[in-house]
């Protein structure tokens, strides 16, 4: 079998995009708070073969509600690839965006140069490359399979329709986001509509039964959270007081971690392929419409809805890039062909490699634990008493209970999670107040016995005055973070 | 414009009606029976049929032909009769229904979260709803003398649905007559009425935590037809008929049994309908149509399991059963049933009419809210409490505020007898 130029060159990108990541991924030994998370749960299914439903190290123990699919996908790989599963396997699947992003932009505009070109701006997008290192994220799976779902759709026949109700099923059992999609294709289907366009039943059809089985799954799958909070599920139990910052929405933000030439790309393939009533476009539009919207609603995390609406943006940006280079086929710039390629490579490079590059090297260096970090949650591992709790702030709890392996009371995973407000209210007073009794108080309540004081802490709230109290309190570690073991 | 199959659906042979009709019959039984089954005492469900039994021989009271039954009759055995019959009589009233319609609306209804409340709680709702059923039985069969004569026995198990069936039969009898300015003008007064008075039920759907309501899988399969269906006539009365219903159903306690069984028979249509019609995939179409069949029945099942979890539980009684008779027993609104049930005196239940319940919501609005020791113990007095009851439910409903506080701190007017299973009482001294 006879391998096409293009496909050479597309194995070349994905292949530098790999490995690019990899290097570095793998800079550091260590996870991020959420991929430890990840680990944890991982290990579980690694080593009992069933997942865990009731976490008894989060928040002094409590249940928990996800779908596994995920864990055990790595807990397979982590059989032959050990804990470098948790880096290489979402790197792997990250990088299949790549010939998805290909296949779909060259749907779009049928030029296979500009749609290899596209496949690699894709690979550099600055929140993608990041996710992709060290959180063992889910989204590296749900990205590339929600896109190839996008693809599966833009051409939609008889033949690819079981293809697209299989992907449709693995995308609602993997993550919930999926319901994105279906709101992608509603927000489609509104467009073509308005502009008189017939999308044909099938596509209909199909998105019909993407709706359904994705709220079914989700109904069955989350249907205690439902029971429990109601509507109120889509702000997932996260603590009053962060609620705003957690769903805020920063402008300036996204053109660093998106890139401002995609952003102005991809934003104007939306407009224009809205205007110019392009049926293929249209789709993109309305799934990147559909994620602005909930993200401006506050009812989807930035930092997920990015992830999605970047992947939109570069694929449409494919339709702005077309037009652009017809329109320059038609003056004389093409004598200069090569030295234009090498002026949009080369700003390329600076929105979206360079980027990429300088917060993944930040990234790593301050999203995992410090090697001291860790020497102190090993000691505790192998010193205090098994059901042992620690309190940490809100970024801590996972990289604690993963490898202190010790009982927290705060952390991230805030869905069917006791009383977070009021965890987060107590522990924030733990942190600031200036009573002991006050202190003794939070700590009596929640059974703490270790308390962990990062250096982030200490900037934020200054010196803890009532930790000087030897009778109460006992110095373990000094450094940063400080570790105090609770005495009376 | 989607064409319409030219093939018409066969007539089934006659084994296979038979087993339809009595797979509909086992799985009533089965929705009729899981929850107790599952139950893990063998104590009712809920509140309200504890003011049953309280009153069971009284021809008095809140549904004073429920309480006169309840005395010769045991609760779940009378609930079972109750609900086959009403399955009975729905399938008489759907006589204009094909066979295989009428089966399958009420298949969507056994599963319905409506069902499985109103004939597995022991509410008086259950025998009223038939009765009704058997009212318009008559009524459509044009047997008015009948008709009437069922028509008191609505009032003596639930005078509003009473009310209501009355004002249904009204209508449907201008329709028939051609009376179409007063029928307009009643409709109209009637959608006022719903528009304007009283407040909206907590939740629409059970699937997302109300104590009573639709699937939400039958909210979105209608929502769907009518995206597909709109445009044929016959539909939109139909979805006008189902929206009012629904209005109805958000104001009004029984109103979500009836909205439940006309969205049962609307779906039935709707999914013929949906299977006449030409698909470009058929797969799309099985799969689409399969999982809405599972939810139905996932929404089914899950309130089925949900319900036979709920209070009350042996803990409760147990507590309660170690207190003198006649004592005044303070707890929330839910438990007043159970307290005056197991022979003691409520300050409040949840079958007080709406003036007497307002009064003392009042007052002891002031006593869980505030922190108030004069003012507290002022209520308790004025109500002769003798000893409060909180489980681990009211402790985290009523948090560490007003009573929980009051009561905590001070000894000297309040003191912790004990705690069973996560039951406290608490003896308030006069």
């Amino acid at each position: 079998m006879q391998i096409k130029r293009s496909q050479r060159i597309l194995i070349l990108i994905f292949l530098v995009v790999l490995f690019s990541r990899m290097y570095f991924a793998f800079q550091t030994p260590y996870l991020d708070n959420s991929g430890n998370l990840v680990e944890r749960y991982t290990k579980q299914i690694a080593e009992t073969g069933k997942p865990m439903f009731y976490d008894f190290l989060s928040y002094n123990g409590r249940e928990v509600l996800y779908s596994p699919l995920w864990h055990y996908i790595l807990a397979a790989a982590s059989l032959i690839l050990g804990n470098a599963a948790f880096k290489i396997v979402p790197i792997i699947f990250y990088s299949f965006l790549i010939p998805v992003v290909y296949l779909l932009s060259k749907r779009i505009v049928d030029n296979d140069e500009l749609a290899l070109f596209i496949s690699l701006m894709s690979g550099f997008i600055p929140v993608i490359f990041l996710d992709s290192l060290i959180s063992a994220s889910i989204f590296s799976l749900v990205v590339p399979v929600m896109f190839y779902l996008i693809y599966l759709f833009i051409d939609l026949d008889g033949e690819k329709i079981a293809a697209f109700a299989v992907f449709s099923f693995l995308l609602s059992l993997l993550h919930p986001i999926s319901i994105l999609l279906s709101l992608g294709f509603i927000v489609y289907y509104l467009l073509s509509s308005s502009e008189n366009l017939d999308i044909g039943n099938l596509k209909q059809e199909a998105l019909v039964f993407n709706f359904v089985s994705t709220f079914f799954i989700q109904f069955i799958l989350y249907k205690k959270a439902f029971l429990e909070y109601g509507i109120s599920v889509i702000w997932h139990n996260v603590p009053s007081q962060i609620l705003l910052d957690y769903f805020a929405f920063d402008f300036l933000g996204m053109m660093y971690k998106i890139g401002a030439l995609t952003l102005i790309f991809g934003l104007i393939g939306i407009i224009w392929g809205i205007i110019r009533k392009k049926d293929k476009i249209l789709l993109i539009s309305g799934f990147a419409l559909a994620t602005l919207i909930l993200l401006w609603l506050r009812l989807l995390e930035p930092r997920i809805g990015m992830l999605f609406f970047s992947v939109a943006l570069v694929i449409s940006s494919t339709f702005t890039l077309n037009i652009f280079l017809n329109y320059l086929g038609k003056t004389k710039l093409p004598y200069y062909r090569l030295s234009f390629v090498v002026v949009v490579i080369g700003l390329i490079v600076v929105s979206l490699a360079v980027p990429s590059f300088v917060y993944a090297s930040k990234h790593v260096k301050e999203n995992v634990p410090s090697d001291y970090e860790i020497l102190v949650l090993k000691w505790i591992k192998e010193n205090a008493l098994p059901d042992t709790t620690i309190v940490a702030p809100l970024g801590k709890g996972h990289t604690i209970s993963g490898i202190a392996g010790k009982r927290t009371v705060l952390d991230d995973n805030f869905l069917l999670a006791p009383e977070t407000s009021e965890r987060y209210k107590d522990i924030i007073r733990l942190y600031e107040t200036k009573s002991e009794v006050e202190a003794l108080e939070i700590i009596a309540k929640y059974n703490i016995d270790y308390i962990f004081i990062p250096i982030e802490i200490e900037l934020e709230y200054g010196k803890l005055k009532w930790i000087d109290d030897e009778t109460c309190f006992k110095g373990i570690f000094f450094g940063t973070p400080k570790v105090y073991q609770v005495t009376c | 414009m989607r064409l319409v199959l030219k093939e018409s659906f066969s007539e089934p042979p006659r084994y296979i009606k038979l087993l339809a009709k009595l797979g509909i019959v086992i799985l009533a039984a089965v929705f009729l029976l899981l929850p107790e089954i599952l139950r893990e005492s063998s104590l009712l469900i809920g509140d309200e049929p504890y003011y049953h039994l309280s009153n069971a021989g009284n021809f008095s009271g809140v549904g004073a032909g429920w309480n006169f039954l309840l005395e010769y009759f045991h609760t779940d055995a009378l609930l079972l009769i109750i609900g086959m019959l009403s399955l009975f009589f729905i399938f008489l009233n759907l006589k204009t229904l094909k066979l295989e319609e009428r089966l399958v609306a009420m298949g969507f209804f056994i599963v319905s979260p409506a069902f499985i409340h109103m004939f597995n709680l022991g509410e008086r709702f259950g025998a009223a709803f038939l009765f009704s059923l058997i009212f318009f039985y008559f009524l459509f069969k044009n047997k008015h003398i009948l008709s009437a004569v069922w028509l008191p026995a609505i009032f003596i198990f639930d005078h509003w649905t009473g009310l209501f069936s009355l004002f249904v039969s009204g209508l449907y009898m201008l329709y028939v007559k051609n009376a179409k300015k007063i029928f307009y003008s009643l409709l109209g007064v009637f959608i006022l009425l719903v528009l304007i008075v009283g407040g909206v039920k907590d939740g629409i759907t059970s699937d997302l935590g109300a104590k009573i309501g639709s699937s939400v899988f039958a909210l979105f399969f209608a929502a769907l037809c009518f995206l597909f269906l709109w445009n044929k006539k016959k539909f939109l009365y139909l979805y006008g008929i189902a929206t009012l219903l629904f209005l109805f159903s958000l104001k009004v306690y029984f109103g979500i049994f009836y909205f439940s069984l006309f969205l049962s028979i609307l779906m039935s249509i709707c999914l013929f309908e949906l299977l006449r019609i030409k698909w470009e995939s058929t797969l799309a179409r099985d799969l689409i149509l399969l999982i809405i069949v599972c939810g139905l029945l996932f929404s089914g099942l899950s309130y089925t399991n949900r319900i036979s979890k709920a209070k009350p539980d042996d803990s409760i009684f147990n507590a309660l059963n170690r207190l003198p008779d006649d004592a005044v027993v303070f707890s929330d609104l839910e438990s007043g049933n159970w307290i005056t049930y197991d022979g003691k005196q409520a300050v409040w239940h949840s079958m007080m009419s709406r003036k007497e319940l307002d009064i003392v919501r009042e007052d002891f609005s002031s006593v869980l809210d505030s922190k108030d020791y004069t003012g507290t113990i002022n209520i308790l007095e004025k109500y002769k409490v003798d000893y409060i009851l909180v489980d681990d439910e009211l402790k985290q409903e009523w948090q560490e505020s007003g009573l929980i506080y009051i009561m905590r701190y001070n000894s000297e007017d309040f003191r912790l007898l004990f705690e069973t299973d996560g039951v406290e009482i608490w003896r308030f001294f006069k």
